[in-house]
């Protein structure tokens, strides 16, 4: 049973109007809904019947606010720098540190649409990144619950209370001198009238007599003229002429403009030009005359030997790991060592870790063997393409056990080499740590350039065998063909390597040239 | 029932694949080190799985790089001729491999289509790398002089010209090689080698998740 | 399939990659797509045929009851596939978990027993250099063994050690290590610029040899 405060009358509970006098049946301290007018009781946030929020958010004002206004006694008073929504909710100065929550509605209430949809999500099914899993660390809120970085300031801090100090804002030394004299302000005079007694606006004076006020204006006093201070003048004058003053960028951008965008794309085209020419003019004349300087290097003599001394049938475990990329480099080396190993006749089990390497090995496979009278599947084979990363390289020795493909081997110690051409160190590395480490197998390696210092560690490795030898590129495979006495398209593409590296050491010392004496022409 | 159902989803979700992980990780461990009949056996049969497992990690990511570009194409997205390019492309080799790898047509066009274009486009670094050369490597420092040095006695020493240029070129660039270069990378493999280790400890003893659920945090 | 067909079309394509020389522009754009797309279908093809048939599906058609133990990546590797649909992600975890562990356990293995033990033994040995065979092996044998050393006291000092600056042990190793690393990114550098030009001569072989018929 509920007593209505103006007449007295019993109502039913949960009524919200008096069936005598019809006024609400507001209880004390009630909270109004702002959105859909429901009494609220004391202490909530939210609103029970549509959810809104009746704490409203507050925004932290900065220091330089203007002098503060005085309405009147009690209700609103703002305070510079202070929470002014929050001084309408003196009873809730926590509210406002706790991010926004699901509220919890009253039992028995009906519970929002809105609301529904957010209770049926957990945090798992909210749609993952692709390929990341939303896992969430503990204290951690899912993206959707998180409070923009705006206002994450104001939840770690404690709204303060009317009690603690709120600091007035400093009013610079600059702005005060232009305050307006106090005498200027027309204060608004204490309101005449009864003091209302009951209701809502218990305690106000002058709330609801309209005839007083309406019939005697207030006047404003008398405002003494404004009198600004010399440097006042000054400083005004000051911030005029700068006002006036034309737009102007800040700072000149280093860029060439007109001339020197000619002059950089000239340069660029000039480059092109060079490189081009420097590989297509020795190929044109068909020179070979840097041929006659080749030295094989030790690392590709070592290899060859390696080869040489293999003894005839001797099963070669050949992993060809690269792709049409780096193919001009490494199809010439796969030429001349098979060509090799065919004349040592060597058994030879071809395996691949990239998805094109099985095509490329297989089309020099086709020529050379064809020349050495080879036989596909009695004397060599291509299993193919591996994957696993790690797991490739090793399923392919362990294969061998299980008869994976193939009958030339039983296990890893029936391989007498290893042969891996590497385009990239990766596959180098897995095959290095995954069969040579542990098994222990002699293995040579044919290398890209890019992973030939990658490579040497494992090649100058003079406690432990790990790589007997090493042929670097398209460099490595003329060596080779020269070494074998075998000339091959490697070799005849010397001469334009030559050109071209030289070319490229008179660019960095021409570019260094053109650099310095560009500055002290400058400078 | 609920709680039975429940209990297993949380189980797939995490427990099982950190067991997972632990157990059959372990297991290829001890068969990398030692060598006995039955651990041989299981880690023989582990590693073909492996093989078979990442061959459906590399389909999915196949079919997601299709998947992408067809959502462009649906949605007009910038760019969505291209993508058009794209599918045909991979639908015709598609098509023309399902008789198998050594069909000829799909043999066609792995050497008249994706070959030469691999091959250029690796090969455009080359005008790239020179213009780099010209316009980067200013000779401002100590430092910057010596790693010009090493670049320039490099470049000559690995082709037939520098021996021309005389005998101490190719020797210098095989000291540098050899030595300096070595040490280099050797310290960066060392490296490496430490921090692999370090994961895949990590891993094996379930501090690292990287395979989903819920992280390594209580719930 | 006539050969100068094929020849054209693959001259033709390589001179569309080239024209990003001049700028990025359609033709190039149409280029790249085509090969990504290209790439893309091939691999599949090559996994499917050579990888997921023979050791896969052969076995499990030809005799599924005696090789049941196939039915396990079977299983794994569909439920892997569910990776693709965001709610029904969770489903692969248990396969990422497999291969995770064994991942892990194959790179502890290989790189403790392929490079961290015998490249430590490498550095370790060639220190003593009446054994190394001549005093200038020993003179680059000590210089091997500090500059492996000087690079790694220079990672660690670059990330950051607590008691940084004023360790001047560590500074001076460090000194080293940066040197060392500039000649080997040196080299690493030049390196490259080699392996370009070798993959430029090969196009440009293609294109004046195989195409324009200029080379014997």
């Amino acid at each position: 049973m509920i007593d209505c405060p103006h007449c007295g009358a019993a109502n039913r509970e949960g009524s919200k109007f008096c069936g005598d006098c019809g006024q609400p049946l507001g209880v004390a301290g009630e909270l109004a809904c702002p959105m859909c007018d429901t009494p609220n009781r004391p202490g909530s946030t939210v609103c029970t019947e549509c959810g809104a929020r009746l704490a409203p958010v507050s925004v932290p004002l900065t220091e330089e606010s203007p002098e503060p206004l005085e309405v009147g006694e009690e209700g609103l008073s703002l305070e510079s720098a202070g929470d002014e929504e929050t001084a309408a909710e003196p009873s809730e100065p926590s509210e406002v540190e706790q991010p926004p929550d699901i509220p919890e509605p009253l039992p028995g209430e009906p519970m929002p649409p809105w609301v529904k949809k957010l209770e049926g999500i957990s945090p798992e099914e909210l749609p993952a990144e692709e390929g990341e899993e939303a896992s969430l660390a503990p204290g951690e809120l899912p993206d959707w619950l998180e409070v923009p970085p705006e206002f994450e300031g104001m939840f770690t801090e404690a709204a303060p209370t009317a009690e603690e100090e709120i600091q007035r804002g400093e009013i610079p030394s600059w702005l005060e001198v232009l305050r307006p004299t106090e005498e200027g302000v027309g204060e608004p005079a204490e309101p005449g009238g009864p003091v209302e007694t009951t209701g809502l606006l218990k305690g106000i004076k002058g709330a609801l007599a309209v005839e007083p006020i309406l019939a005697i204006p207030r006047r404003a006093g008398p405002v003494s003229p404004f009198l600004p201070s010399e440097t006042a003048i000054e400083r005004a004058g000051l911030f005029e002429t700068i006002l006036r003053e034309p737009v102007r960028p800040n700072a000149e951008i280093a860029r060439p403009r007109g001339r020197g965008m000619l002059l950089a794309s000239t340069i660029r085209w000039i480059i092109y030009l060079i490189v081009a020419m420097a590989v297509a003019v020795p190929m044109l004349l068909g020179s070979n005359w840097t041929a006659g300087y080749l030295r094989a290097s030790p690392p590709t003599v070592a290899f060859y030997d390696t080869i040489e001394n293999l003894a005839p049938e001797s099963v070669v475990l050949i992993s060809h790991d690269y792709n049409p990329g780096v193919a001009a480099e490494m199809a010439p080396q796969v030429e001349v060592v098979l060509d090799h190993l065919m004349e040592r006749q060597a058994r030879l089990i071809n395996v691949s870790l990239t998805p094109e390497g099985p095509r490329l090995s297989q089309r020099i496979l086709d020529r050379v063997a064809e020349a050495h009278g080879y036989v596909l599947g009695e004397d060599y084979v291509n299993l193919g393409y591996v994957v696993g990363v790690e797991a490739g390289p090793r399923s392919v020795v362990e294969g061998f056990v299980s008869g994976g493909g193939t009958d030339f081997a039983e296990g890893i110690e029936d391989i007498a080499l290893i042969v891996e051409f590497a385009g990239a160190p990766t596959y180098l590395r897995l095959w290095l740590e995954q069969v040579q480490g542990p098994y222990q197998v002699p293995m040579v390696a044919g290398v890209s350039a890019t992973a030939d210092p990658f490579a040497r560690p494992y090649y100058r490795n003079l406690a432990r065998s790990q790589l007997l030898g090493m042929m670097t590129g398209l460099v490595g495979a003329a060596e080779y063909e020269r070494h074998s006495g075998y000339p091959g398209v490697a070799l005849a593409s010397m001469d334009s390597q030559s050109v071209v590296h030289v070319s490229v050491v008179l660019l960095v010392l021409i570019g260094n040239v053109a650099y310095f004496s560009g500055r002290s022409k400058r400078g | 029932m609920r709680g039975l159902i429940n209990a297993l989803t949380i189980g797939m979700k995490r427990t099982i694949p950190m067991a997972i992980a632990i157990a059959i990780g372990s297991l290829m461990l001890v068969d990398f080190f030692f060598d006995e009949t039955h651990i041989n056996a299981l880690g023989a049969f582990f590693l073909q799985s492996t093989v078979i497992v990442v061959a459906f990690a590399l389909l999915l990511g196949l079919l997601n790089v299709l998947v992408v570009h067809v959502r462009k194409i649906g949605k007009r997205k910038e760019g969505w001729l291209y993508s058009i390019c794209l599918l045909g492309a991979a639908v015709a080799v598609i098509l023309a491999g399902i008789p198998g790898p050594d069909s000829s047509v799909l043999k066609w066009i792995f050497d008249n289509v994706q070959y030469p274009l691999q091959a250029t486009t690796f090969s455009l670094l080359a005008f790239y790398v020179a213009t780099a050369a010209y316009r980067g490597f200013r000779l401002r420092s100590l430092e910057s002089l010596a790693f010009v040095a090493a670049v320039i006695l490099v470049l000559l020493g690995q082709v037939p010209i520098g021996r021309y240029l005389g005998d101490l070129v190719p020797t210098a660039k095989d000291w540098i090689l050899n030595v300096p270069s070595t040490a280099g990378v050797r310290g960066i493999i060392i490296g490496v080698a430490l921090g692999t280790i370090a994961t895949g400890v990590r891993v094996l003893m379930g501090f690292d998740r990287p395979y989903g659920g819920e992280g390594s945090e209580t719930r | 399939m006539s050969e100068v067909f094929a020849v054209w079309i693959a001259a033709i394509l390589t001179l569309m990659v080239y024209s990003y020389l001049f700028a990025d522009n359609p033709l190039y754009r149409i280029a790249e797509h085509l090969f990504v797309g290209s790439s893309v279908g091939y691999a599949a093809v090559i996994i499917v045929h050579t990888i997921l048939r023979p050791r896969l599906f052969e076995p499990l058609q030809r005799d599924p009851a005696s090789n049941w133990p196939y039915f396990i990546p079977l299983l794994l590797g569909l439920l892997l596939l569910t990776k693709a649909h965001g709610s029904l992600a969770w489903l692969g975890n248990t396969s990422l978990g497999f291969l995770f562990g064994v991942g892990a356990a194959l790179a502890i293995g290989g790189a403790l027993l392929g490079s961290l033990l015998p490249q430590i033994q490498a550095s370790w040995v060639s220190v003593s250099p009446v054994t190394a065979g001549g005093s200038r092996a020993a003179v680059d044998n000590l210089f091997l063994a500090v500059g492996t050393i000087g690079t790694l006291a220079y990672f660690y000092f670059t990330m950051g050690v607590s008691k940084g600056p004023s360790r001047a042990f560590i500074r001076v190793w460090a000194a080293v290590g940066k040197w060392v690393m500039l000649i080997t990114f040196g080299a690493i550098f030049g390196n490259r610029i080699m392996a370009y030009v070798s993959l430029l001569i090969g196009r440009v072989h293609f294109l004046l040899g195989d195409w324009l018929g200029l080379i014997g």
